[in-house]
């Protein structure tokens, strides 16, 4: 069942030298319980559409529903949502307790009853023993806790988080992402999550909106948009390291099998799902650097390409090749012996490979097996 | 060798030793030493300079008429006495004066410090055309000095019949007080983050709530700074209460103790005494709130 609703968003700011369109014709269902994300490079609109949803925005057009009502006019503060921040927005001059009560203070919840309910948050948080002291004297972990339980005690109709964790460490980001999660799956209220990191969205959402210049590119799982771009633009934002595409020439491509021609070497593959709608036969060849093998563990070489650098990053290295089009990225064992400057024979796996209309830059076909690509569910629905 | 050395290294030492600067020459503890005799020397000048006079009001306030008005004045009394003091109470009408300097005074503080920071706030929150245009054309209105509005205001007062009144000059020192309040205020609302009163409203504050229990409690050093600032500027103002209060009757203190000065004699024991008792509350009320008067001047450092 959708509990949020958003329809035909249009949100305008005038700029001294004329009209900026941030959000153009934003479309969201949130389900009940789902966790979005809104992800996308920056100025792309994501957090204008949070803030239009929050009701700290009022959108140029448009409208958005909570429960099937037209909340578009209604202001933020009769909306009944938490929202956290990117500078986390605890209140300085208020002890942490004071803090996390602050939402139920409003509501005119008695001092002893929204006292325990704070403390009650906090514990869950982990923060319990930090009550007394103010925002100022906690660490930056410790506060997002703060902020997050100051979210729990409102019980609100959804939680809105505006990139809460982007000034955090890379390890405390992991952590916070688990709480939030876990915040999440027990009270079972809807989350939309904007953030710039991919990573963060992938890990954290039931459904991923990329979104580029104001405008949704794709809605869907985390393995739709991983698996099955819709076009160049979410290939290129999901997976890292990012997409390599080649230029090629389609020689053949109907629903079983194809064959595409890129420089100078003919690449046949097995079709996976194929997007009949008319295309060009000039069409951009994507293959993640996770479906590229170098050197020995080439069986049918593609390209012969110079190593040019090499980035160890856990058991696996990053290898960056001079491709025929620029630099390509392959993702090989760390402890494969390779030696930078070299030559090395390059393999892609047809098996994963996506066909992109060169002009249009939609998605033709995919390559492979459906079976080892498990779209119907994400691991984050229970 | 190490003695060839040694010898080759005084040579040169000894063969440089004039073009060293006699200052250098000197080692580090004797040169903090003069650094730290000289400053402490340059500081009692100046303490010397401004404290002798307020220590001359001072004495010349406890001093017997006859010790004042002397061929040969001593710098330590040979005679103390409060006699000055109960003229000054149970005399003249100092006291009147008082009471009309507080009246006013409390009206400025009050009426600047809530337009401040109502103006504050909205210059920073509400979308204006030309806002920043407007904040910064308000200090321009600090610079007309007191005497040049004084005129005017008392053609217009006197039209709308607020001459003698403690409103009228309540609102003409207001006017004297607000552009640098209002801008203080503006400065400072603009250090708090919008994020801490949306934050709020989402959770379901509204404007005035927020405004009232995030952004005020915030600016309280900027607030508090205004104040004072607008009671230095009502307490120490002698123009506008010249013009816009002539009446002996409505003399605040600092046109009062001109008044002591208008008759046959100058009473200076009397004025010394006024003016002792006049600089106290200022003195007072500075040391009192030095700690947000400093925070108050530098939004910077909140939280």
């Amino acid at each position: 069942m959708t509990t949020i609703n958003v329809q035909d968003l249009r949100k305008e700011f005038e700029i001294s030298s004329g009209v900026e369109v941030a959000v153009d014709g934003v479309n969201l269902d949130i389900d009940e319980g789902e966790f979005i994300t809104l992800v996308g490079p920056s100025g792309c609109g994501k957090t204008t559409t949070l803030r239009c949803i929050a009701g700290l925005e009022q959108p140029t057009s448009g409208t958005i529903r909570f429960d099937g009502e037209d909340v578009t006019e209604v202001p933020a503060e009769k909306r009944g949502l938490a929202m956290m921040f990117q500078n986390i927005a605890l209140y300085p001059h208020m002890s942490i307790i004071d803090n996390i009560a602050y939402p139920l203070k409003i509501r005119g919840v008695s001092k002893d009853e929204r006292y325990q309910q704070a403390r009650d948050a906090a514990e869950v948080m982990q923060i319990d023993d930090m009550l007394d002291k103010k925002p100022g004297d906690l660490s930056g972990g410790q506060r997002q806790r703060a902020a997050l339980a100051r979210t729990v005690v409102q019980d609100p109709f959804a939680f809105l988080m505006d990139e809460p964790l982007s000034d955090l460490d890379a390890k405390l980001q992991i952590e916070l992402r688990r709480e939030i999660l876990r915040v999440h799956k027990r009270l079972g209220r809807p989350t939309v999550y904007v953030t710039h990191d991919q990573e963060e969205a992938m890990t954290l959402s039931d459904r991923i909106a990329v979104m580029n210049d104001g405008h949704i590119e794709q809605f869907g799982t985390r393995e739709q948009v991983y698996y099955y771009p819709n076009n160049l633009f979410v290939a290129h934002f999901i997976g890292n390291p990012s997409i390599n595409t080649l230029e090629g020439e389609l020689e053949s491509l109907d629903g079983e099998t194809g064959r595409v021609r890129t420089h100078g070497r003919t690449l046949e593959f097995s079709v996976d799902r194929y997007e009949a709608a008319s295309h060009a036969d000039d069409v951009l060849v994507g293959f993640r650097p996770q479906s590229v093998t170098l050197a020995d563990l080439v069986d049918d070489p593609v390209f012969d390409l110079t190593l040019s650098f090499l980035e160890p990053i856990d058991d696996r290295a990053l290898a960056r090749l001079d491709g025929p089009e620029g630099e390509l990225r392959a993702l090989v064992p760390s402890n494969q012996p390779l030696v930078e400057g070299n030559e090395v024979p390059v393999g892609i796996d047809t098996d994963e490979l996506f066909i992109f209309d060169a002009t249009t830059k939609e998605l033709v076909a995919t390559s492979g097996v459906a079976s080892t690509k498990d779209v119907s569910q994400s691991v984050n629905v229970d | 060798m190490s003695e060839r050395d040694h010898e080759t290294r005084d040579t040169l030492s000894s063969q440089y030793r004039s073009d060293v600067p006699v200052w250098n020459r000197l080692s580090y503890p004797t040169q903090r030493k003069i650094r730290t005799t000289g400053l402490y020397g340059i500081l009692s000048v100046i303490l010397v300079t401004i404290l002798f006079p307020l220590y001359w009001m001072f004495i010349t306030s406890v001093r017997p008429q006859r010790e004042v008005q002397t061929r040969n004045p001593t710098v330590l009394p040979t005679e103390l006495t409060l006699e000055n003091y109960e003229s000054l109470f149970l005399v003249s009408d100092f006291p009147l004066y008082l009471q009309n300097s507080v009246t006013v005074v409390i009206g400025v503080v009050i009426v600047t410090t809530t337009l401040a920071t109502l103006g504050g706030y909205g210059l920073t929150r509400f979308n204006i055309p030309y806002q920043n245009t407007f904040a910064r054309g308000i200090l321009f209105g600090y610079m007309f000095p007191s005497i040049l509005l004084a005129i005017p205001m008392y053609i217009l007062w006197s039209d709308i019949g607020l001459i003698n009144s403690y409103i009228g000059l309540i609102f003409a020192e207001t006017a004297l007080a607000l552009p640098f309040s209002l801008w203080i205020m503006w400065k400072f609302f603009q250090t708090v983050p919008e994020s801490l009163e949306e934050s709020a409203r989402v959770s379901g504050a509204s404007r005035f709530r927020t405004m009232v229990d995030i952004a005020l409690p915030i600016a309280k050093p900027g607030i508090v700074a205004v104040g004072i600032f607008s009671f230095a500027i009502s307490w120490n103002e002698y123009t506008l209460p010249r013009i816009l209060m002539p009446d002996a009757d409505s003399y605040v203190i600092t046109t009062g103790i001109q008044a002591f000065q208008q008759q046959n004699t100058v009473m200076w024991t009397e004025i010394m005494g006024a003016t002792f008792l006049a600089s106290l509350p200022a003195f007072l009320f500075v040391y009192a709130f030095q700690k947000y008067l400093l925070a108050g001047f530098d939004p910077t450092d909140i939280g």
